[in-house]
């Protein structure tokens, strides 16, 4: 599908959005912290993606490829803005989605909005975007070893949150 | 494999297969042999999965993107294509409306599905002509330059330029003002009426590279100028990145 979108098949690049939109949503969103920035960076992303899909090289880099656009315009954004605020409030958050999680899921979604914003990148490219080590080294430009201390750091400190918040609910 | 803050670190990518089969067995190895280590495997893979299933929670109300590529669905097609139309038709009244107090007395109708073909047919039709007769967009005279366009919302630009890369999936939807917001704060006035427009003629791409860094876009378009049909352009242009530009809009030569 990738292959043929690169050919210029704008049936097969419309599968592939499809496909990609929804990871690339959840990515923006804990990225910016802000479903609307989030909305307009996945379509500003699409745009490019689209304009540009004759330029990638190897097909099977399209995710890598996609995520690097994404994670772009996110840092545009936040740039833009002026001022660190990555982490919004869960009543912006809520302007534009509709979140059916657990509590235990609030929390992790919670924990995660606190972490650092590299730890954060580190864990929607691994999670939600789904890519290897290498492809994360590159997407960041960090050392593969780098990102993996980075994604081990994050999960200890997301697991620390996530019991912390659960005892405090609990006891 | 004895160092334990060597093994974490590669816990992730273990439980996922992605190591070498020696390092993976090393690994093995080490967890057989390590209580804590073990138990860390537990808690990467549990976090994970969490971490995993949440990103598949987090979707906005409203899709970023309509899905127009199921054959069996004409409907949701249909209605995709009227919205790019309809973005489309805001952000050229928009545009236009900034080089031309007169726009306020123009009429506006969208254009109908059966009209996006018919200009799709006739930018097919004006690409192969282009071709033939070299780049005569050239000769275009830039009398005015429109910076409204920068001022579009985002999801404007994006909904135009997806228009002009001819992948219509992309559908406008904005976070920002509305264009109609845009059309008041210029005092533009109310959405405009049926009655009012004729229709967006062609849509024409001109890409004088082979790495389609510089593009131009030419849309022609008539409206209806008190008792005389005035046909307009308006040429839009990309030189490398994806930022795109309104260059320049006049009325063409009356035939």
């Amino acid at each position: 599908m990738a292959a043929a979108a690169t050919r210029g098949d704008r049936h097969a690049m419309a599968l592939l959005i499809e496909r990609q939109q929804r990871a690339l949503y959840a990515s923006a969103v804990t990225l910016l912290g802000s479903s609307w920035d989030a909305h307009d960076a996945v379509q500003a992303a699409l745009t490019e993606a689209c304009a540009s899909i004759g330029t990638l090289r190897d097909p099977s880099k399209v995710r890598p490829w996609l995520a690097q656009i994404l994670v772009n315009k996110c840092r545009d954004t936040l740039r833009d803005r002026k001022r660190v605020s990555p982490v919004a409030d869960a009543e912006h958050l809520a302007e534009m989605e509709v979140f059916l999680g657990s509590e235990d899921d609030r929390d992790l979604r919670e924990a995660i909005r606190t972490l650092s914003e590299e730890r954060r990148l580190v864990v929607v490219l691994r999670f939600f975007l789904d890519l290897n080590y290498e492809e994360m080294a590159a997407v960041t430009g960090c050392p593969v070893g780098t990102v993996k201390s980075r994604v081990y750091r994050a999960i200890r400190e997301l697991r620390g949150q996530v019991r912390a918040a659960g005892g405090s609910a609990h006891g | 494999m004895d160092d334990c803050s060597e093994v974490r670190s590669e816990l992730d990518a273990h439980l996922r297969g992605e190591l070498s089969f020696e390092l993976s067995a090393a690994i093995e190895e080490h967890l057989n042999s390590c209580a804590s280590c073990r138990a860390e495997s537990e808690n990467v893979r549990e976090i994970s999965v969490s971490v995993r299933r949440l990103g598949l929670m987090l979707e906005p109300v409203r899709p970023l993107v309509p899905q127009l590529t199921n054959p069996r669905s004409r409907m949701r097609s249909h209605v995709a294509r009227v919205g790019v139309a309809a973005a489309l038709a805001w952000t050229l009244l928009a545009t236009a409306a900034v080089f031309s107090p007169r726009l306020t007395q123009w009429l506006v109708v969208f254009p109908s599905s059966r009209a996006l073909e018919e200009n799709r047919a006739l930018v097919a039709q004006e690409r192969r002509r282009a071709d033939q007769a070299g780049d005569e967009g050239a000769a275009l005279e830039r009398q005015l330059t429109v910076v409204l366009f920068e001022q579009l919302p985002r999801g404007a630009k994006s909904a135009l330029m997806a228009y002009i890369d001819g992948v219509r999936p992309l559908k406008y939807r904005s976070s920002q003002p509305p264009l109609l917001a845009v059309l008041q704060r210029e005092g533009l006035g109310a959405s405009p009426s049926s009655a009012e427009l004729s229709s967006i003629r062609s849509v024409e791409h001109r890409e004088p590279d082979a790495l389609r860094l510089h593009i131009r876009l030419l849309v022609r378009f008539e409206r209806v100028v008190g008792a005389r049909v005035v046909p307009f352009v308006i040429e839009v242009s990309r030189n490398g990145g994806s930022e795109w530009k309104v260059t320049a809009a006049k009325r063409e030569e009356s035939r």
